[in-house]
């Protein structure tokens, strides 16, 4: 009893050490997958009640954040295929594959002005983010946002490194087009 | 010969340039280029006004979205509903 009471003990520790302090940044990432907030805490909630039941599975000291977002991405994919069975919701696995031919990667210059940045908000690009599909969307918030390297972006979403730079290009061109469509309407060019 | 006019001009570049000099840029923005990708881009950037401004705009990009995107944070009635399921397992 009392081992096992030190294993649970211990279990906590862990969780509340390692874990729980990615709160936050855990709320953030299921906020602009879902763009809902009451969405984003079943997901959040969820993602940490998995964490803890398979605690064991998580190498103590090495990258929590990149396991609880993988955690976080696999239980919004589950929530994705559910919503998939209503005829008019998108499917997240086919619509992924369709976009990840990594043909003619490079293609466009990203070719925005400095300046049009000095003049736009933060919630203005977050609405132009959010209007992404969710697979570029996705990539933009492990890169650009929360600073994942290519290499635990890979392994966070499953997909090859090469896969990885391919969708982080073409998610920035179609932000770029965004925020130029956006800046254009405001006067700004 | 004024400085300006040893540059090379983005738009002698060829396609191919272009697209991997855009290439090491982004490994650059984000923090994956190597030594070599490095002298390579830095050598393209001295020489090329279009390339140095196309690395600026990306610098700007990335530490734009980095500091302006509305970060969202976890409630409190959230984190303690968190804690005690845990506390309940």
């Amino acid at each position: 009893v009392a081992e096992e009471q030190d294993i649970q003990a211990n279990k906590k520790a862990i969780f509340e050490q390692e874990l729980f302090p990615h709160a936050d940044a855990l709320y953030n990432f299921a906020f602009h997958l879902t763009y809902d907030e009451e969405n984003a805490n079943d997901l959040v909630q969820e993602t940490f009640l998995k964490a803890y039941r398979f605690i064991n599975l998580y190498e103590q000291g090495t990258n929590a954040k990149a396991w609880l977002f993988k955690i976080l991405k696999n239980a919004f994919i589950n929530q994705y295929r559910k919503n998939s069975k209503a005829p008019t919701k998108v499917n997240y696995e086919d619509f992924v594959t369709y976009h990840d031919s990594e043909e003619e990667v490079y293609g466009g210059t990203f070719d925005l002005r400095e300046d049009i940045f000095h003049g736009m908000l933060g919630d203005e690009v977050t609405k132009a983010l959010n209007g992404l599909p969710v697979d570029f969307k996705t990539v933009i918030l492990l890169c650009d946002i929360e600073g994942f390297t290519y290499e635990e972006i890979a392994k966070i979403i499953d997909i090859p490194i090469g896969t990885v730079r391919s969708r982080l290009h073409r998610a920035r061109n179609m932000l770029k087009e965004k925020l130029v469509e956006y800046a254009k309407k405001m006067g700004y060019n | 010969m004024t400085p300006e006019s040893n540059q090379i001009p983005h738009s002698a570049c060829a396609e191919s340039c272009k697209k991997e000099i855009l290439r090491l840029i982004e490994l650059c923005i984000d923090g994956e280029i190597n030594p070599n990708e490095e002298k390579v881009l830095m050598e393209k950037i001295e020489n090329c006004p279009e390339c140095r401004a196309m690395l600026g705009t990306h610098q700007t990009y990335k530490k734009f979205m980095q500091m302006n995107v509305e970060r969202k944070c976890c409630c409190k009635e959230i984190k303690a509903k968190i804690l005690q399921q845990i506390e309940a397992e």
